[in-house]
């Protein structure tokens, strides 16, 4: 018996020896990783950190110290909180100065001990600007400044006027509106954090100021009326006030006293007719589209008075025609002859056809004289010039406005040309006579069913008569408006 | 009529139901996929966005383009250039043409979905271009498992300067290619018809296509650094039609980082995958995108930012040492979709 327990005990023991096996300890490792900058600009920084271990372990709290010193004394502590297991992290602050070294590192608390990844080092970039956008506008239009790295604080300046900011997207463009003008040119200046940046290019403001200063007496709404500027006066008549009824009368802004008066003119009615400061003529006698009676009648304009000369031997209807030197030239026909041009010679009172325009104008076209020269915008955006000396015709440019329902206006002051304001639209350029550069003025006020029914250029401003297209309904004046290419 | 019992009672013992087992997989999550590259080279650049669907017998779903996300890159210094979505090619996003990276920069591809979420890459530096010095055409043969003759094309080698100063990373891409069409116009017979209508023209057109690299083409420089070396940069395949007469390709040799290298060679070990023993074991490629609403969520594909050299290469008729029988078209070459009669202004130039 005794036998048969020893045996079962040293059966139980080879078994313990034999089933015996080392258990060798598990190592856990945990490591905690400052890994990259995922994004830093003036006073933003986001970071990626991660957790690396082979244990489930629980954290208290994870993030970043970041500092100016490499000590990290008064560190900014992103706390992202608790965390269970590995993994990556990201931590972001919004507290940065501009253009400075700081230090960081990642940190997580285990059970109340705190550890800390490595360190990196990184500073923080510069604000700059890079472009504008409208280089030239008016006010409450909207305004984009491009640059890099605007800070949460970035003030922006139109001269001395600190502008309200409407968004910063991306820290990369600055949208706000364009506050009202004190001058034409102002710089653009931008403060960050404690950087000032301006741009070295002026911002431009649109200029063009419209005043009423009068309106038309008579309670009608004239078209293809006679107008013209005679010593300081704006002459404005004939014409029709509806489809059916031709306008007889002709009457005078005086610019002095600012009233108007009656002219005296003893010539035949006309609507689409001609007219300079020294003549007018042409045109048709009656409003029957489906035959119109000619109007060959023609006039010298002394003072207020009319002296009749010998018929017109050609057909005018809608021609353009100006003075150079004192001679009269007309342009084109809507009848026939649509590109003849003509010089009529006051010596001898006798009309020659010199050339002939290159393509149809006519007084929908919009035309000035400058320096001898004339000038018109065709209907295919073109402007042409005409030396009378010459008889050259050539193309000096391109409209870069909206030819409406045709029907512009030109207009000159000193070395700059005044084109536009078609039939419904409210588009004003200025052009530059010196380089033939163009640019917009402010738009006209007032609805853009407006027309232009006269226009005249005198003392640095221009007067415009205007008046709603007569096809929409209703009762409205003829206001005289006194438009500055320099007013803001 | 025992008999008949018999067979009636044999037939009944055999027989069996077979019930068909379905295998249900496991609806997976919709990843973001990115496929980026902004190098030095001309404009645009693109980046692509989709998101992944289920694979099972089938795909489950289909890959759909993420549109209408905001997708700009930075670079470090903070400038910021927006790419804008391509109308005719969704998912698409294209910088403007005039956008160039700098080499030596680095940039981020940032991504916000349409639905918030936010996207960052790490930081991918453009390493500087090694211009392809020369090239070299050779015909080449593919065994085709179970077919009789094997496929063919031209591989091309580019012989290049690695500099010896730093560990470099190449990869080579393809541009859209461009050949000369020769069809036969004379020998056209009209639909359902056994008699011939020969065509006056035309014989000979242009044919631009997207020709893909056949294989993923990618080394470092650990067994040539500092050396002159040639490397093979693509294989176009024979189609019967390419090399009838000449074709054109661009190839561009991209530096990339060793993080874009690591990836692209997991990517091309991944799907050169044979079900061989000696297979790397399938894995998941995590790339260089990160979600910064959850920096745990899987992300797919690699943002790259990489120094470009392009090389144009005629590859004529005479250049390969076989080919693949010609193909006919019977036909007025214009007929072929994209085909036109007007070569390339810089056509063999």
């Amino acid at each position: 018996m005794y036998d048969m327990l020893k045996s079962l005990r040293f059966v139980l023991f080879c078994f313990v020896i034999f089933f015996y096996s080392c258990t060798e300890e598990e190592n856990t490792t945990t490591v905690i990783v400052t890994e990259e900058i995922l994004y830093s600009s003036s006073e933003n920084l986001r970071l990626l950190g991660r957790i690396i271990t082979n244990e489930l372990i629980e954290l208290n709290d994870h993030g970043f110290y970041i500092s100016e010193e490499e000590t990290f004394s008064a560190p900014i502590i992103i706390s992202l909180g608790s965390k269970k297991g590995p993994g990556r992290f990201i931590g972001e602050t919004d507290g940065l100065t501009n253009s400075k070294s700081y230090y960081a590192k990642a940190f997580m608390d285990v059970g109340g001990e705190i550890q800390y990844g490595n360190v990196i080092q990184l500073k923080t970039l510069a604000p700059s600007i890079k472009s504008f956008s409208p280089y030239f506008g008016a006010e409450g239009d909207d305004f984009i400044i491009k640059g890099t790295n605007f800070t949460k604080d970035t003030q922006v300046f139109f001269g001395d006027t600190q502008v309200p900011i409407t968004s910063i997207v991306d820290e990369s463009t600055i949208h706000l509106k364009i506050p009202p003008p004190k001058t034409v040119n102002v710089p653009i200046k931008l403060i960050c954090q404690n950087v000032e940046l301006e741009f070295s290019t002026l911002f431009e403001y649109k200029t063009g100021t419209y005043e009423i200063i009068s309106v038309y007496p008579d309670p009608f709404r004239l078209a293809d009326a006679i107008f013209y500027l005679k010593d300081g006066n704006l002459v404005l008549g004939l014409g029709n006030m509806s489809i059916f009824a031709l306008y007889p009368r002709m009457k005078r802004f005086d610019l002095k006293s600012q009233e108007w008066f009656d002219i005296q003119y003893s010539g035949s009615n006309r609507s689409y007719g001609f007219s300079t400061e020294n003549y007018l003529g042409g045109g048709t006698s009656n409003l029957d589209t489906l035959g119109y009676k000619i109007n060959y009648t023609f006039f010298k304009i002394i003072g207020n008075d009319f002296e009749k000369l010998e018929d017109l031997k050609f057909i005018s209807r809608e021609s353009i025609a100006f003075e150079i030197k004192e001679e009269l030239y007309v342009i084109g026909s809507l009848e026939e002859d649509f590109f003849g041009v003509r010089k009529y010679n006051p010596t001898n009172k006798t009309w020659t056809r010199i050339t002939q325009a290159p393509a149809i104008l006519t007084k929908s076209n919009p035309f000035f004289v400058y320096q001898n020269k004339f000038y018109v915008v065709d209907s295919d955006k073109f402007l042409w010039e005409f030396d009378p000396n010459t008889l050259f015709w050539r193309k000096v440019s391109v409209f870069p406005g909206n030819l409406g329902l045709g029907y512009g206006m030109g207009q000159v002051i000193g070395d700059k040309a005044y084109i536009g304001l078609y039939k419904r639209t409210s588009e004003f350029w200025e052009l530059d006579m010196s380089n033939f550069s163009w640019k917009i003025k402010k738009d006209i006020p007032g609805s853009i069913t407006e027309v232009t029914v006269a226009h005249y250029s005198y003392g640095g401003s221009i007067y415009l008569i205007r008046t709603p297209d007569r096809i929409i309904a209703g009762n409205y004046p003829m206001n005289l408006y006194k438009f500055d290419p320099d007013g803001f | 009529m025992r008999k008949k019992y018999f067979y009636l009672i044999l037939i009944l013992l055999f027989e069996a139901c077979i019930t068909p087992y379905e295998i249900e997989v496991e609806e997976g999550k919709q990843l973001l996929t990115i496929d980026g590259m902004i190098t030095n080279g001309p404009g645009p650049h693109s980046v692509k966005l989709s998101k992944s669907t289920t694979y099972g017998s089938v795909f489950e779903g289909v890959i759909l383009p993420e549109r209408s996300a905001k997708v700009f890159v930075r670079d470090e210094f903070g400038e910021i250039t927006y790419l804008t979505e391509d109308i005719n090619e969704r998912g698409v996003y294209r910088s403007p043409e005039d956008f160039s990276a700098i080499v030596g920069s680095s940039y981020t591809l940032n991504i916000q979905l349409s639905n918030g979420s936010k996207y960052v890459s790490l930081p991918e530096v453009v390493k500087p271009a090694i211009p392809i010095e020369n090239f070299s055409i050779v015909a080449e043969e593919i065994p085709v498992e179970g077919e009789l003759f094997n496929d063919s094309g031209a591989g091309i080698y580019v012989d290049f300067k690695d500099p010896g100063d730093e560990n470099n990373f190449y990869f080579w891409r393809n541009e859209p290619a461009i050949y000369e069409l020769n069809t036969r116009p004379d020998l056209y017979y009209p639909p359902k018809s056994l008699t011939p209508a020969p065509k006056p023209c035309c014989y000979t057109c242009y044919l631009e296509e997207e020709v893909g690299n056949y294989e993923i083409f990618l080394t470092n420089d650990d067994n040539f650094n500092g050396l002159n070396t040639r490397f093979k940069a693509a294989f176009i395949k024979d189609d019967g039609l390419r090399f009838i007469s000449t074709f054109r390709v661009d190839i561009n040799q991209l530096s990339i980082s060793a993080d874009a290298y690591r990836y692209l060679r997991l990517v091309k070990q991944q799907i050169e995958l044979t079900g061989s023993v000696f297979d790397p074991p399938p894995a998941n490629i995590r790339g260089n995108m990160i979600s910064l609403d959850d920096p745990d969520e899987v992300v797919l594909g690699f943002f790259i930012a990489a120094g470009e050299s392009k090389k144009r290469i005629y590859i004529n008729r005479e250049d390969l040492e076989f080919r693949q029988p010609d193909f006919t078209i019977a036909d007025d070459c214009r007929v072929v979709e994209g085909a036109t009669v007007i070569p390339p202004d810089d056509w063999l130039n």
